[in-house]
C-alpha cells in the first residue's frame, strides 16, 4: 500500500480535541470520538465544545487540515485503466459491497446487473456505480481490497 | 433482441466458464458479460475479418476455394493413399472430434499424437498412475483453506481462475473467502499471480526439485540444516512449512514452471511425494495441473484410455497399438508418418524447425478457424465453427468436469464443427 493510503491514528486526533469527556457527541469519551470519526461515522462539528470555546480554535484549524485528504477521499476514488485491466474479474468477487448486492457473485458466478460496482464487460472490468464503495460516506471505510487484488495493477485509489 | 439472457461456455482456456452472458445485434454478439480478455477474444474471432471462410485447396503454391465436399474428398483422398498419416492437434477439440480422430488413426494405422505432451500429458498420466483423483473444482472453492500456485501463473493465463473457484470466492468452510484463506505461491519470477499471493517463495530457476525435497524432509520430520532453499531464506521456507502443516486443507495447481523446468519428470514425481505425504499427514492435500488449451484434459484423458499413453500413441495394422511416445518429440522427428491431419493446432509455429520442415514437406489437411501458419502451407484447409460459440459438444475441464458446450442458437450451422468434419471424413475413407 501506499504511503498515501497511511491511516491517520486516533491518538493524533485526540490529541487535538477538549479531551474534556464531556459526552456532549454523544459519545462516552473523546478517544471513542476520534476513532469513530476516522471511521467516518461523525463529523468535527459534531463535537460542539470545539467550535464553542476559542480557546481550541488552533486544534480546530490544525484538525481540519489534519482531515483534509480524508474528505477529499469521497471526491478523488477509485481509477480502473481499461488498458491494463485483463477482465480477470477479481474486483467484481472481491468487493464486498458487490457481493452483498448480489449473493451469487460470491460463489464467482457472474451476475449481469447494473446496480453493482464492478461488472466485467466485453473482457474488462468497469465501474458501474461507486457511490456504493465503502470508501465513501456513510461508511467511510478505508476499504481497498479491490486495489490489492488486482493483478495487472489496474485499479488505483488515491 | 436474440439470445438475450442466455449464456455460453467459454472455450478460451481449460477453464470452461460457463456463466458467460451474452446480447446479440444482428447476428453478431455485441455484448459479452464475465468473459476475460482472452476469452473476449476467442468469441468475437467469428465475426472476424480473419476468420477463415471457406474450404481451401493449394494448387501451385496458392490457394483456391473449394466446396466442403470437395475439400473432405479430397483430404479422403490423401489419407488413403498415405501408408502412415500422422493426425495431430486434439487439445482444441471437442470430446466428440477426439473420439473421431482416434478412430480415423485406428482405422488407418496412424499415429495420434498431440499438443499433450507440451502441456500436462505426463503429470497428467502420473497422477492418474499414482491413484491420485482430482477434486472438483467446487470443491476447491468450499474447502480449501490454503491456496499454492506452483510455477503456475493464473494472472497471465487463467484468467478467471482465482475469481471464479480458488481464491476470493466465500466457500462453505472459508465463509469470509480471501480473508480466510491463505495464498502462496512458488515462481521464479515475480509474477501478477506471485503479486498477489501472501505467501511469496520465488525460487532460482530450476529450484523446484530442491525445494520439494527439502518440503517432504520437513514434513517426515528431518528438519534441513541450510541457510536457504533454493534461494528462499530460511524463515520463508518455515514459515511456508507451518503453513502446509497447520491449514487443514491445501490445494495445489501448478504448471508449466514446474512441470519443464530442469528435470520436469523428477520434479512431477517428487511434488506428488509431498502431496502423498501431506495426505498422510492426516490433511486433505490435492493437486491440480493447470492445464491450457480448452480441452487439454479431454485429449490426455482419450489418449490414455485408448493407447495407455498420454500421447504419440502408433496404430500398427489393424489398430493395435504398436508404440506409445515417452517423448513425443523424438517421436515427431523419427517415426515414419507421411500425411497429416491437424486439427485446431499450429505446430509449424510451437514445435521445432526439424519437425515443422518434415510437416511442410508431407501433404498436410489442417481443420482450424484461423490461417495459422501451419494452415498457410498445408494442402487443404477446412474452416471449422469457433468451438462453444458455432457449435456444441463436450470438452472436458480441467478437473476432470465434463462440460457440456451451449453455442449461440442463431449461429450454429455457419461452419461445421471439427466433429462434423472429421465425421463425414472417417465416412469415405
Ligand atoms: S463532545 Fe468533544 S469534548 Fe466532548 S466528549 Fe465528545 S469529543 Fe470530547
Ligand atoms: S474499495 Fe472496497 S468497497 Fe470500494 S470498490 Fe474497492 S473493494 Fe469495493
Ligand atoms: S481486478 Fe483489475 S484486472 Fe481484474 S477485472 Fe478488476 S480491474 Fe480488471
Ligand atoms: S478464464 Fe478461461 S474459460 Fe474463463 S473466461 Fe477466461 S478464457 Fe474463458
Amino acid at each position: 500500500m501506499s504511503e498515501k493510503s497511511k491511516k491517520l491514528s486516533p491518538l493524533e486526533v485526540y490529541n487535538l480535541l477538549p479531551k474534556t469527556n464531556c459526552k456532549e457527541c454523544g459519545y462516552p469519551s473523546c478517544i471513542a470520538f476520534a476513532t469513530n470519526l476516522l471511521l467516518g461515522k461523525n463529523k468535527l462539528e459534531d463535537c460542539p465544545p470545539l467550535f464553542r470555546d476559542p480557546k481550541y480554535a488552533a486544534n480546530l484549524e490544525k484538525l481540519k487540515t489534519l482531515l483534509k485528504p480524508m474528505e477529499e477521499m469521497a471526491e478523488t476514488g477509485i481509477k480502473l485503466d481499461p488498458d491494463k485491466c485483463t477482465g480477470c474479474g477479481n474486483c467484481v468477487v472481491v468487493c464486498p459491497v458487490n457481493v452483498s448486492i448480489e449473493p451469487k457473485i460470491a460463489k464467482g458466478i457472474g451476475v449481469k446487473r447494473f446496480d453493482l460496482i464492478f461488472l466485467v464487460e466485453n473482457g474488462k472490468a468497469k465501474i458501474l456505480d461507486l457511490e456504493k464503495c465503502r470508501r465513501f460516506p456513510p461508511e467511510r471505510i478505508n476499504c481497498r481490497v479491490c486495489e490489492e487484488y488486482c493483478y495487472s495493477g489496474a485499479i488505483e485509489i488515491f | 433482441m436474440e439470445g438475450l439472457g442466455q449464456t455460453l461456455v467459454c472455450t478460451g482456456c481449460s477453464l470452461l466458464c460457463d456463466d458467460i452472458e451474452y446480447e446479440m445485434e444482428d447476428g453478431v454478439v455485441s455484448k459479452l458479460y464475465h468473459i476475460c480478455m482472452h476469452g473476449y477474444d476467442k468469441v468475437m474471432f467469428a465475426f472476424s475479418p480473419q476468420r477463415l471462410k471457406a474450404p481451401l485447396l493449394s494448387s501451385n503454391g496458392s490457394f483456391r476455394e473449394v466446396s466442403l465436399d470437395e475439400a473432405i474428398s479430397k483430404a479422403a483422398e490423401v489419407l488413403k493413399s498415405s501408408k502412415k498419416p500422422l493426425l495431430y492437434g486434439w487439445s482444441c477439440a471437442t470430446n466428440e472430434a477426439i473420439d473421431l480422430g482416434l478412430e480415423i488413426a485406428k482405422k488407418l494405422g496412424g499415429i495420434f499424437d498431440g499438443t499433450m505432451w507440451i502441456c500436462h500429458g505426463y503429470s497428467i498420466y502420473l497422477a492418474k498412475k499414482l491413484g491420485m483423483g482430482l477434486p472438483k473444482l467446487e470443491e476447491v472453492l468450499n474447502n480449501a483453506d490454503h491456496v499454492v500456485f506452483w510455477g503456475a501463473n493464473p494472472g497471465d493465463n487463467h484468467l478467471r481462475h482465482m475469481s471464479r473457484y480458488a481464491v476470493f470466492p466465500r466457500g462453505e468452510r472459508v465463509p469470509r473467502g480471501i480473508e480466510t484463506r491463505m495464498l502462496s505461491a512458488v515462481d521464479i519470477r515475480m509474477t501478477s499471480t506471485v503479486k498477489v499471493a501472501m505467501n511469496k517463495l520465488l525460487i532460482n530457476p530450476g529450484g523446484d526439485a530442491e525445494l520439494l525435497s527439502a518440503l517432504i524432509s520437513e514434513l517426515e520430520g528431518k528438519p534441513i540444516q541450510r541457510e536457504e532453499v533454493a534461494g528462499i531464506p530460511l524463515k520463508t521456507f518455515l514459515e511456508f512449512v507451518d503453513v502446509l502443516k497447520q491449514r487443514p486443507y491445501t490445494a495445489i495447481f501448478y504448471g508449466l514452471g514446474l512441470t519443464h523446468s530442469g528435470k520436469g519428470k523428477e520434479n512431477v514425481e517428487l511434488f506428488y511425494r509431498l502431496v502423498q505425504l501431506l495426505n498422510q499427514n492426516g490433511k486433505s492435500c490435492i493437486a491440480m495441473p493447470m492445464a491450457g488449451h480448452y480441452n487439454m484434459v479431454g485429449a490426455v484423458i482419450k489418449s490414455l484410455d485408448a493407447g495407455g499413453g498420454p500421447f504419440a500413441i502408433d496404430f500398427g495394422e489393424g489398430g493395435e497399438v504398436a508404440r506409445r511416445g515417452e517423448s513425443a518429440l523424438d517421436a515427431l522427428l523419427s517415426w515414419e508418418y507421411d500425411s497429416a491431419l491437424i486439427v485446431g493446432s499450429d505446430p509449424l509455429s510451437s514445435l521445432p524447425s526439424e519437425i515443422a520442415q518434415r510437416i511442410r514437406s508431407i501433404p498436410t489437411i489442417v481443420l482450424d478457424y484461423r490461417l495459422s501458419l501451419t494452415a498457410k502451407h498445408a494442402d487443404i484447409v477446412i474452416p471449422v465453427a469457433v468451438p462453444g460459440v458455432e457449435s456444441g459438444g463436450h470438452a472436458t475441464r480441467m478437473d476432470e468436469e465434463v462440460v457440456t458446450l451451449s453455442p449461440i442458437g442463431g449461429l450454429v450451422g455457419r461452419f461445421p464443427s471439427d466433429e462434423e468434419v472429421l465425421d463425414k471424413l472417417l465416412k469415405q475413407l
